[in-house]
């Protein structure tokens, strides 16, 4: 039995990704999972007998990384892109209304087009517009997207536009999401000199087809083909282990990486709750809100934050359901009596009647958001991977990954040849002394 | 682990015979031939010794399966003894219910096809390969210069096997398994991959010189799916020989697609089957490859000016690759006429 060189601490997509990518470079390693699965957030629950995406249901387009880890994973043939349907809006006040559909994070691309002006009104559209005029002198200090954003295009665009989608995208109001975590923004503003302009650029240099895409039967294959690598790769898995502590991690044989929080700092994060309903509702059949609905904050019709009708978005997943329709409703606070209330904010937010016995099945479920770990909270030579480093979402967190174990393993090769150089020269020593014996 | 002092490659007696320089690149001055089963069902003596004995009790009969094994080294005078036994000869010794239906093939009364299935798969005990080690040491001390190649069955091709309950088609159930449960998957073919690493260790450790891994299914499989699914479970069988300094040959039959990926595994040599050329193999490899085969079986009922062109051709091509081992495509077939074996040994020899 070989020794372990890398231990992984959380069996997490962060975890499971750094394990096999160990593995596969031919590196003895073991993972240890406080729980008793793989996959963390990504996880699949079994609604109306269908299995659905529990956590993590697409994953961003951009730089390819996820979409290039399926393929390695075999899955190249099942990437999905959500329907064409835009996505809609809850203002606090009024029925729902599209969102624009050339924005990025609810920025406007064209302040003064239809649909922006239909959700902001003409003053806050006039507002918007006044981005172009006003000059970017670069960026002093650490600032907010939300505080860009109501600089330069008006409170009304942060809060009608903006803080719905970027919740929506990382369960984050804006005026908490420093502006580096959106890729090129502070780089195309220098450039262009105006917010509207950024974004119109940024859209340009998208690829074409969507900003997020998804897996025929569900994200959560992902695990189940990284957990089959491990075994593959001979990574020895721990389950129902929990290293509570930063003084735990030294019991841990070989280099540790840290995937999962609560290890190095106590948990922070949000607590985001979703519903999600299978409903018998042929009036959904027209898809009345396209791929779903963005909550403005202060809306008080409802206490969902958002709705992602997924049958209208998936294509396979409106297959599975033979007829049926499932929505999901995120919460930042839990009501009481979740089915209930996530049934009456589904009616508000589709705009159909959907009395209790159109809710064939229902399903809770609650993950911890982790907040990043602040500087000080990371432990000098402790390899920190996951949600707390890499940023929201599967790109960002399986991008960094990528990169940590590309560090680890060049540093590990450099340690191999010292080692084998040592060896060398014990081996040398040894042969010089024979002949010596032998002169 | 390392090898003995008195192991036949370390102790001077198959270090320097043809099949082991060309295995480790080094053309000797004579091309090496030898056949894939060429101990078995062509040969008269064989069959008459088999007469009462069952298949896979002749295999863990140490004085049977020296003799098989010997039989058509004196007859052919080959440059390699092939160890005889069966690709099923490691899961039987681990414990799985097998027999060989003749006719048919292997056949598994509890095949292996849930996660279940799987979980009950014990790991085999060393000890269990006593017969295995009994028969290559009275067959090595024989032998003399003749190197004796160890032989397993790829994970695959084991787990096809077991899957399917026997012999089959198109793989269909193994190949099905695959997807909808990798996770079991992975872990039945890493359980092949080492009881067939643990009979490999065995077989050196009694005397083998080379070993070679047989892929008898691979052709069923895309490149993706070889890469992806079988190639890291047939590396780890490999790995079992860590420190043991023998050549390792691997052989598919059907592996075009994948002659790379199954040389990258950790081969030294890679078998070709009689589907490329071996100057294409040699092509798809980038060059640099001992190569091994690729006589077409089919040829061998064919008028002999026929199959000597073949034979002739073959070795051209052949030249392309720093070494070439001579050997058949594919194994030979029980109604080979064993005399034309002999003679395509003589005309290798002689064409040097």
């Amino acid at each position: 039995m070989r020794t372990t060189e890398f231990t992984v601490v959380g069996g997490g997509i962060a975890g499971l990704v750094t394990a096999r990518k160990l593995a596969m470079a031919g590196r003895t390693v073991r993972l240890i999972e406080a729980s008793n699965h793989l996959g963390g957030t990504v996880a699949s629950h079994r609604v109306g007998g269908i299995n659905v995406d529990a956590g993590a249901e697409s994953f961003a387009t951009r730089g390819n990384t996820v979409a290039d880890l399926a393929r390695e994973l075999g899955l190249g043939d099942d990437i999905v892109s959500p329907g064409d349907e835009g996505a809609w809006l809850q203002p606090v006040a009024g029925a729902a209304l599209p969102l624009p559909s050339t924005g990025i994070l609810g920025i406007p691309a064209t302040p003064l087009d239809a649909q922006t002006i239909a959700v902001l009104g003409l003053g806050g559209a006039l507002r918007a517009q006044l981005d172009s005029l006003i000059p970017w002198f670069g960026k002093r200090t650490a600032i907010s997207l939300g505080a860009l954003v109501r600089r330069r295009m008006g409170k009304a665009v942060v809060e009608k536009l903006v803080a719905p989608v970027v919740h929506g995208v990382y369960s984050l109001h804006p005026d908490d999401l420093p502006i580096e975590r959106v890729a090129t923004l502070t780089e195309r503003l220098a450039l262009h000199g105006s917010l509207a302009a950024a974004v119109r650029s940024m859209r340009e240099a998208m690829p074409a087809g969507t900003a997020v895409q998804g897996i025929r039967g569900g994200i959560n294959r992902l695990v189940t083909e990284l957990a089959a690598d491990l075994t593959t790769y001979g990574v020895i898995v721990e389950f129902e282990r929990r290293i509570e502590s930063a003084e735990a991690l030294a019991e841990l044989d070989g280099t540790v990486i840290v995937a999962a929080p609560g290890i190095l700092a106590p948990v922070r994060g949000r607590t985001v709750t979703l519903a999600t309903l299978v409903l018998a509702a042929p009036e959904l059949d027209a898809e009345p809100r396209g791929s779903g609905v963005l909550v403005a904050p202060g809306c008080t019709t409802v206490s969902a934050r958002a709705l992602t009708h997924a049958t209208a978005k998936w294509q396979w997943l409106k297959e599975y359901a033979e007829g049926r329709h499932i929505v999901r409703l995120s919460y930042n606070e839990e009501p009481a009596n979740l089915a209930e209330v996530a049934r009456h904010d589904a009616e508000i937010l589709l705009g159909v009647s959907l009395p209790a016995e159109s809710v064939l099945d229902f399903a809770r479920q609650q993950w911890i958001r982790p907040a990043a770990l602040a500087p000080a909270e990371r432990t000098d030579g402790v390899v920190v991977v996951g949600e707390t480093v890499g940023g929201t979402g599967l790109a960002g967190i399986i991008t960094h990954a990528n990169a940590a174990v590309d560090r680890l393993l060049l540093l590990a090769d450099a340690a191999d040849v010292e080692t084998e150089a040592d060896e060398d020269a014990a081996a040398e020593a040894e042969e010089d002394e024979e002949d010596e014996q032998l002169s | 682990m390392t090898l003995n002092t008195d192991h036949p490659l370390l102790d001077g007696r198959t270090a320097n015979s043809p099949t082991i320089r060309a295995y480790w690149g080094d053309r000797p001055e004579t091309t090496p031939v030898w056949f894939m089963r060429q101990a078995g069902r062509s040969l008269p003596e064989y069959r008459k010794l088999r007469e009462g004995n069952e298949m896979l009790e002749a295999c863990l009969t140490p004085d049977l399966a020296s003799e098989i094994t010997m039989q058509p080294v004196r007859r052919h005078k080959v440059d390699a003894a092939i160890f005889f036994s069966d690709i099923v000869i490691p899961a039987k010794l681990a414990g799985v219910e097998v027999e060989i239906v003749p006719g048919r093939g292997p056949v598994f009364a509890n095949p292996i096809r849930t996660a279940e299935d799987v979980a009950k798969l014990r790991p085999i005990d060393p000890a269990a390969f006593a017969p295995i080690r009994e028969a290559v040491a009275q067959t090595v001390a024989q032998l003399g210069n003749t190197p004796l190649i160890g032989f397993a069955g790829a994970p695959f091709t084991l787990a096809s096997y077991l899957v399917e309950g026997g012999p089959s088609k198109d793989q269909q159930r193994a190949r099905t398994l695959m997807y909808s449960d990798p996770q079991t998957w992975a872990t039945l073919l890493n359980w092949c991959a080492d009881i067939a690493g643990e009979f490999l260790i065995a077989q050196v450790e009694a005397g083998a010189s080379a070993v070679q891994l047989f892929d008898s299914w691979v052709g069923s499989l895309s490149e993706q799916q070889y890469v992806r699914r079988v190639a890291p479970h047939s590396k780890r069988a490999f790995s079992h020989l860590r420190g043991y300094e023998v050549p390792k040959v691997h052989f598919g039959v059907g592996s075009g697609e994948v002659l790379q990926a199954m040389h990258s595994i950790g081969a030294d040599v890679m078998g070709v089957d009689w589907r490329i050329p071996l100057d294409e193999a040699d092509r798809r490899l980038g060059g640099g490859v001992p190569l091994q085969g690729n006589i077409d079986p089919a040829l061998l009922g064919a008028p002999w000016h026929v199959l000597e062109a073949h034979v002739r051709d073959v070795m051209n091509r052949g030249r392309v690759a720093p070494a070439h081992v001579v050997n058949l495509g594919h194994g030979v077939g029980p109604e080979t006429d064993p005399d034309v074996l002999t003679k395509i040994v003589e005309l290798v020899h002689q064409e040097g």
